[in-house]
């Protein structure tokens, strides 16, 4: 994945929090949320990643553009 | 007398709010009232404060306006809400005397520099070339003016409902304004119909009190203003009584003769402040219901019984508060009743709370679709202030606050982006950035500003210069002094031995660290106030919180400075569904964040919105 940052740092530091509160690091992850501060910034990378997955649905949550994509390449963390 | 700055229309809580703070700006001002003994009049629960009004009232406070110190000078009982809870929601509240508060709101105003009272009702608005211009008195006397604002409360097309009987009044015994809802629906302002309640009055010499539950306010009392050192009123307990089978079967029996119920009343109540007989349908399966015995005054026996408003007939009403602990002989002194009134969509106001319609015309408080006296004083201040800028200058900036600076820009921005489909009140859920907007802060957070454009006085100036030096000098000193270690150590306090040095805010990110223990480390700390060692501990214990909020303003800033043109022709943004382009037109946003605020927006219509304003750039 070219376009945005690897999320390996950030599922480690997650997976890392839930082992400390006694949850299992195997529990299964089916969607990643990457927010960004700026309308502007939403619209680059809206654009940018209909070339990286399929674009499922948009919404908008509390005022905010929410938009859901299925990578077409999956991430894989173990 | 007949030429003036800023005319106020309406001596309730918005108005006395808006002429104080048009005067404080140097407008000559001319405040319309009935009756100047009416003044201040709080026309229903002798209370002011509670959560997120509270928060209200120390920023009119901050930004020098009067509820504050009014309400420190009349507070019987003192209590700061949510005490035990984070500091975001913690929100000061008094029972006020209601003669005291009257009192002091009229000894303030009687002699306030350029502020004249006019004893009158204002029958018409004067208009030429579509801009307001002046009031018409009912007397026929007219008084000019560069701005105009309008705080007619519930006295628009009033119409008090008491079980079958209804009686046009703009509160208890008091005529209603009918000319003016007639002028404002010509002028082409959207119109609707609001209702609230209010409960009957208790003799306070006839209850029982001998088994209720006793409540006493907070040892020692907290002021609402930065002014007040010390609360010098006397002091004293409200009592909690509750509702029982039979006041609920006594209810239940008479419904159908309740206005709500029978179609008599068609306009909406408030949601969060319901009747008695609301409480009682849409919560079948409560047993009961709490009510607050609250006395209305040291020296006066009436007793306002907070949680039964009501407009059911009298003898339904005899009959249910009867059945209440402590009251089974209780004597009535007035009828709870319903009040119905007109009031103007708030989404046809600019963020200066300025009609679109008619420019030059100013509406605050409970014209706009709010309940309470705190809404309708916070935007009495911010009308206030605004119709004296306009009537310097027409063209002239307006004063605005958004909403990551107060929850005086909370409330007008959800106004003017939500409307007002039921009364609005004012909650701390209703903040995004409530951890940054806290009661104790309002004047880190306003004072400055209301010193800059002209509406703070040289007595709070001083006081907020001082405050200012001393937070400094705390926050230094607390973010500067360190100490191993091996010394938190030796003085009972265990950390990692990373021989990381640790500062008084490093500390208290520890929970289980307290105040008094940060002190005992840093001793210089103890020379500061109270209030400025809270603030340090806030400072200190959310900190990583607070900066994460911070980055989260930063990012809302962002988006209201995307501004929309205020003469923006939606048309011309071909991508926008037909629904989605009226509901801009009717709330005109003034920036890319206000529009995404508006429910049922959609990200593609956001999208064509930021294209535009990016082009238009």
């Amino acid at each position: 994945m070219s376009i945005l940052p690897p999320p390996a740092s950030l599922l480690d530091a997650v997976f890392a929090a839930l082992a400390a509160h006694g949850l299992p690091r195997d529990l299964p992850c089916d969607h990643i949320c990457y927010r960004v501060a700026t309308m502007t910034r939403y619209e680059e990378l809206r654009e940018a990643l209909k070339s990286e997955g399929v674009l499922v649905s948009e919404s908008m949550i509390a005022g905010r553009p929410i938009a859901t994509f299925r990578l077409l390449t999956p991430y894989i963390y173990l | 007398m007949s030429g003036f700055d800023v005319i106020v229309v309406g001596g309730g809580h918005a108005g006395c709010e808006a002429a104080a703070a048009a005067a404080r700006m140097g407008a000559k001002t001319a405040l319309v009232t009935h009756k100047f003994s009416t003044l201040g009049e709080m026309s229903c629960n002798p209370a002011i404060g509670g959560l997120g009004k509270g928060h209200l009232v120390r920023e009119i406070d901050a930004l020098d306006g009067l509820m504050g110190r009014v309400a420190d000078a009349a507070g019987i009982q003192f209590r700061v809400l949510n005490a035990s809870k984070g500091a975001a929601v913690r929100g000061p509240r008094a029972q006020a005397d209601r003669k005291l508060y009257r009192n002091a709101m009229q000894a303030i105003l009687r002699d306030y520099p350029n502020l004249t009272i006019v004893e009158g009702g204002a029958q018409d608005l004067l208009v030429q070339n579509n801009r307001v211009q002046g009031v018409v008195l009912g007397d026929g006397r007219t008084l000019t003016a560069g701005a105009v604002v309008l705080t007619t409360g519930t006295f628009l097309n009033g119409l008090i409902h008491l079980g079958e009987e209804r009686t046009p009044a703009g509160r208890y015994g008091e005529p209603p304004a009918l000319g003016l809802s007639e002028t404002l629906a010509r002028y082409g302002l959207p119109l609707g119909r609001l209702k609230t309640g209010t409960p009957a009055r208790l003799d306070g010499r006839t209850i029982d009190y001998s088994a209720l539950e006793v409540q006493p306010g907070d040892d020692p009392p907290q002021p609402f203003s930065y002014l007040t050192e010390k609360i010098t009123t006397p002091q004293t307990v409200c009592h909690i009584t509750y509702t029982s089978a039979a006041t609920h079967e006594a209810i239940r029996s008479n419904l159908h003769r309740a206005p709500m119920y029978s179609g008599q009343i068609t306009g909406t109540g408030p949601r969060y402040c319901p009747s008695i007989e609301d409480k009682v349908v849409r919560f079948a399966d409560k047993e009961r219901h709490q009510i607050f015995l609250e006395p209305e005054g040291l020296d006066d026996p009436t007793v306002y019984p907070n949680g039964i408003s009501t407009s059911l007939p009298k003898d339904v009403q005899d009959a249910f508060i009867h059945t209440l602990p402590g009251c089974d002989k209780v004597s009535i002194l007035r009828y709870g009743y319903a009040i119905e009134y007109d009031y103007c969509d708030p989404r046809a106001l600019t963020p200066a709370l300025e009609s679109k319609h008619l420019p030059g015309l100013f509406l605050a408080g409970q014209i706009n679709g709010t309940t309470g006296y705190e809404e309708a004083a916070a935007q009495g201040l911010m009308a206030g202030i605004n119709a004296a800028l306009c009537a310097g200058s027409p063209e002239a900036a307006p004063f605005t606050i958004d909403r990551a600076e107060g929850y005086l820009g909370v409330l007008v921005d959800d106004l003017r982006v939500h409307g007002a489909p039921e009364p609005y009140r004012m909650f701390t859920s209703r903040a995004e950035y409530r951890l940054l907007l806290r009661a104790d802060n309002a004047d880190q957070r306003l004072t400055e500003r209301g010193i800059e454009l002209g509406c703070v006085g040289r007595e709070r100036a001083n006081v907020w210069a001082q405050k200012k030096a001393q937070l400094e000098r705390a926050r230094a000193l607390a973010s500067e002094t360190a100490l191993s270690p091996n010394e938190l150590a030796s003085r009972g306090v265990t950390v990692n031995q990373d021989g990381v040095r640790r500062t008084a805010f490093d500390l208290l990110r520890y929970p289980d660290v307290t105040l008094a223990q940060v002190l005992a480390l840093f001793p210089a700390l103890r020379d500061f106030s109270p209030a400025i060692l809270e603030q340090i501990e806030i400072d200190g214990r959310y900190a990583g919180y607070l900066d994460r909020q911070q980055a989260d303003i930063d990012a809302y800033r962002r988006e209201e400075a995307l501004t929309l043109p205020a003469t923006l022709d939606y048309k011309d943004i071909g991508a926008l569904s037909n629904e989605i382009r009226t509901k801009l037109e009717r709330v005109r946003p003034a920036t890319l964040g206000a529009a995404a605020r508006i429910p049922g927006m959609t990200p593609a219509a956001l999208i064509s919105l930021l294209r535009f304003v990016k082009r238009a750039a």
